[in-house]
């Protein structure tokens, strides 16, 4: 589905480019966590593979999806969520009319068709009273059930490949283990294709098939999660989970009760080279 | 409270705020007129050619003019109630006769001007805010600058010149052709001639004006989250443009419409003097020639009425464009 | 002076400065550029520019040179302009101040009578003055000065609502300053900057309504203002239009250099936070060393 070679973003003159020379694959159906502190360049390395990067980003490498026929087109082939739920959504318009906008712009559906469709898909994803809450608007609604649109909006013209940008982590923490489920569910129902961003290790064992790990722009690690997080290859994954205590859960069958806290970026402090990293 | 429609809890809410407003305006207005030399007594007897102290005496008495301040003012208010405004010493009627008859050519001249400068600022405002920094931006932009540097007044005088004078296609004055006869059709056309030049030297300003908050309002919106989440979406092009980032910089704009309201009935006295069309605008500079301090703030009352009424008008607009507006305190 | 560079290294900076520079050099040199009274009859009437040396912009129809009336008009508009401003400000920052930081009901009753100003237009409000005193230079100024005191007022406010719960009003309140002297002395300063950057703004409205003004008569009848010169061009307007025209465009291009100077200011002023690039590498973190 997806093939990222060599790719390099760099903005502006001075300064380290936001990412050097990633290469991954991604297959159809499979799930995809790009994990990363931040200033790793896993926001930019989605950003790039959509080709929403601002301008004056400076890029290197390809980015192919060898499992579509043409060039993907956003909206249509490539459905985004990004991590502000308050900012996806325009605030003017009704929710119903974003969301069938896409199917309207992309699928040729009529009016009435695509509103049919949003109210299915609100539906889908738990907002109560789909049918009212069409005509209502994004102000109205709390952030979880703003992501959620969101999210609506992203599948509405039947996308293959689902990107989210730290899709959780403006909820609240109980809002986010209902965004997973409903992620994992919707995936699972559609064959989706999903690459997601996070910052949150439980987050990435829990979801993903697949973990890519990036620093600094560069990517350390890639490979089958249980691999990953059991047998971790390279220095850095291994010194990431390290900074987690209480690492006996199993990776593959974390159980939602036993979630951990996620890791604070600050902790890669232990990365200064004349610190010693807290054995695990 | 709750049980009604929104815009009409807005209403009752916008009149219960304006009326302490209004009544301030009424009292500033009050004080001024005490403040001129000479009394309402004096002005009439002037108008009709003079009269003993007996009559004054008596004319104050019977207007209440004799009492203290309080009392005078007190009676200021009943009469504003009855909608007495005074006696127009220039004019020689009532105040509110006077007002009322020229009225309308400044609602006419200000509403059309009002028209112009928000479709053509809006427009223009899209073409220059759909490409920040392009060409047509810049050029346009530089216009608008200079434009809103430009006096109305002085604007108005270049129109004639140039339409009037050299060219000749437009008149150069007056609201309509006087004792031609016309009616209907023909009268309209005859008006609507007449006011070309004024509107435009009016409207041009707050074109410009208009203009620039659009374009810079879309500027900043291109780099808002929610612009990326649409084209994240695959929109683009004139959806884009349109649907999404102008519908969102257009409140601005209507917030400026109400601001200016006032500004713009201000405009139109010198725009009307120069063009000498009877309305509101004018009829404040001959008040203030003619030392006839009812006059002019009889057209300063109507005037904050005026400006309430369109502001209301324009809220109203506005919670009709921006749904976040008066819905339990926003989202 | 730091601050001067910086707005003069934006090319709206440049040119309006470089405008509002020439204007007040010819404002305050007027005596010396154009000796004697700008109201004298100082040649033939109506002479088109550019023909007579002595006249390079004409005369009037009473033989009054152009040239020396705009310069001497330069002064007038100024002056007025500024001080209008300069007031207006004064006005605003302390009844904002006031509103701002004792609240409740002063705070009410101060903004329902800001609300009162706003509803009735700033010229027909100076109208009103002038129609008491009669045509006066200080009665313009105070006309135009609460025409225009409320929107400094209303930022002023703002500012010290946000700055009024901060540490160092506490403090100031615990060593016992009173309530008033906390605003002036500690709040206010630095509620000043959005104020200031409204001058502008307000200086370029002054000039206009005082040019309004006097184009209707009403201006100070023993000063030359490029106003009255419009006026005085308007009876001759078919056959020497030049007598409105330059004085109007002189009035133009001071608008500008004030409207393009504001603009440099505020844009300098204003904290714009640099367009956070997403991915911001720590360049002291290279490869992780473990031991």
């Amino acid at each position: 589905m997806l093939a990222v070679r060599g790719l390099g973003v760099a903005y502006g003159g001075a300064g380290p480019p936001a990412l050097a020379d990633v290469s991954l694959d991604l297959a159809a159906g499979r799930r995809l966590a790009v994990l990363g502190e931040s200033g790793s360049g896993k926001s930019t390395l989605a950003l790039a593979i959509c080709g929403l990067l601002a301008a004056g980003a400076r890029v290197s490498g390809t980015v192919a999806f060898p499992g579509l026929a043409a060039a993907p087109v956003l909206g249509r082939d490539i459905g985004v969520v990004f991590q502000d739920p308050g900012g996806s959504l325009n605030p003017v318009l009704t929710i119903g009319e974003q969301i069938a906008e896409v199917a309207v712009v992309h699928r040729g559906l009529g009016w009435r068709a695509a509103a049919a469709q949003a109210a299915r898909l609100l539906d889908r994803m738990r907002i109560v009273g789909a049918q009212a809450a069409l005509r209502r608007h994004p102000h109205e609604f709390s952030g979880g059930q703003r992501q959620r649109i969101a999210l609506a909006a992203a599948l509405a013209a039947d996308p293959v490949l689902l990107v989210a940008d730290e899709p959780t982590s403006a909820l609240d923490t109980v809002v986010q283990h209902e965004m997973v489920e409903l992620l994992d569910g919707l995936v699972r129902e559609r064959g989706l294709t999903l690459l997601f961003v996070t910052h949150d290790i439980a987050l990435a064992s829990m979801l993903a098939d697949e973990v890519a790990v990036l620093f600094g722009g560069r990517l350390m690690e890639a490979g089958p999660v249980g691999r990953v997080f059991r047998h971790p290859a390279h220095a850095y994954t291994r010194a990431l989970l390290a900074t987690r205590l209480n690492l006996d859960t199993t990776v593959g069958e974390t159980t939602l009760g036993a979630r951990l806290p996620e890791i604070d970026p600050a902790d890669f402090s232990v990365f200064v080279p004349a610190r010693r990293v807290p054995h695990g | 409270m709750t049980g009604l429609p929104r815009p009409l809890r807005l209403v009752l809410r916008r009149l219960a705020g304006a009326l302490p407003v209004l009544a301030l305006v009424v009292v500033g207005s009050f004080l001024l007129l005490e403040a001129a030399p000479g009394d309402a007594v004096d002005a009439y007897l002037a108008g009709i050619g003079g009269g003993d102290a007996g009559q004054m005496a008596a004319l104050r008495a019977e207007w209440g003019l004799d009492q203290g301040p309080l009392p005078r003012l007190a009676a200021y208010v009943t009469a504003l109630l009855r909608l007495d405004l005074g006696w127009s010493s220039a004019f020689e009627r009532p105040v509110l006769e006077v007002v009322l008859e020229r009225l309308p050519n400044t609602l006419l001249l200000m509403g059309m001007a009002t028209a112009l400068a928000l479709s053509l600022g809006s427009l223009l405002g899209i073409v220059c805010g759909a490409r920040p920094g392009s060409v047509q931006d810049r050029a346009l932009s530089l216009a608008a600058i200079a434009v809103y540097a430009t006096p109305g007044f002085w604007l108005g005088l270049v129109l004639i010149v140039a339409f009037s004078v050299e060219l000749r296609w437009l008149p150069s004055g007056g609201i309509e052709t006087t004792a031609s006869g016309l009616a209907g059709w023909d009268r309209a056309v005859d008006i609507a001639r007449h006011l070309v030049l004024p509107v435009l030297a009016l409207g041009l300003v707050y074109m410009a004006l208009y203009l620039r908050l659009m374009r810079d309002g879309m500027a900043e919106l291109w780099g808002q989250d929610f612009v990326r989440a649409a084209r994240a979406r695959g929109m683009s092009g004139r959806r884009l443009v349109l649907r999404h980032v102008a519908r969102n910089a257009l409140l601005p704009v209507v917030t400026m419409l109400g601001l200016q309201s006032a500004s713009m009935l201000g405009g139109s006295v010198v725009v009307e003097s120069v063009f000498a069309i009877p309305g509101l605008g004018r009829l404040a500079q001959e008040s203030v020639a003619r030392r006839d301090t009812p006059l002019l703030l009889g057209v300063v009352l109507l005037s904050a009425v005026v400006v309430m009424l369109v502001n209301l008008v324009i809220d109203l607009a506005y919670a009709l464009l921006d749904p976040r507006v008066g819905s339990g305190g926003g989202g | 002076m730091n601050f001067l560079r910086r707005v003069l290294a934006t090319g709206e900076g440049l040119a309006g400065g470089a405008m509002l520079a020439v204007l007040l050099a010819v404002a305050l040199a007027a005596p010396v550029l154009a000796p004697g009274d700008p109201m004298a009859m100082a040649g033939d009437p109506l002479l088109r520019p550019f023909q007579d040396a002595a006249h390079p912009l004409g005369t009037d129809r009473l033989g009054r040179d152009v040239l020396a009336g705009l310069i001497h008009g330069a002064r007038t508009t100024l002056l007025v302009a500024g001080a209008a401003a300069a007031a207006a400000l004064g006005i605003g920052i302390t009844v904002g101040t006031l509103a701002g930081f004792l609240g409740g009901w002063v705070d009410e009753a101060l903004m329902r009578v800001a609300e009162a100003f706003q509803t009735v237009p700033a010229f027909l409000l100076t109208l009103a003055l002038i129609s008491v005193t009669g045509p006066r230079a200080s009665t313009i100024v105070l006309g135009i000065a609460i025409g225009a005191w409320m929107q400094p007022a209303r930022i002023t406010r703002a500012e010290i609502l946000s700055l009024r719960e901060r540490d160092f009003v506490a403090a100031a309140r615990v060593i016992g300053m009173h309530k008033l002297e906390i605003a002036f002395r500690e709040v206010l300063p630095n509620a000043l900057t959005p104020a200031i950057s409204l001058a502008a703004v307000i200086v370029a409205a002054a000039v206009l309504i005082e040019a309004a003004l006097s184009f209707l008569g009403f201006g100070d009848p023993n000063r030359v203002t490029w106003g009255s010169m419009i006026a005085e061009g308007r009876a001759v307007l078919r056959g020497a239009p030049f007598l409105s025209i330059i004085p109007g465009m002189a009035l133009v291009a001071t608008v500008l250099a004030v409207h393009l100077t504001g603009r440099a200011v505020a844009r300098t002023l204003r904290v714009r936070p640099e367009v956070v690039r997403p991915e911001v590498v720590r360049p002291e973190v290279a490869r992780p060393v473990l031991g």
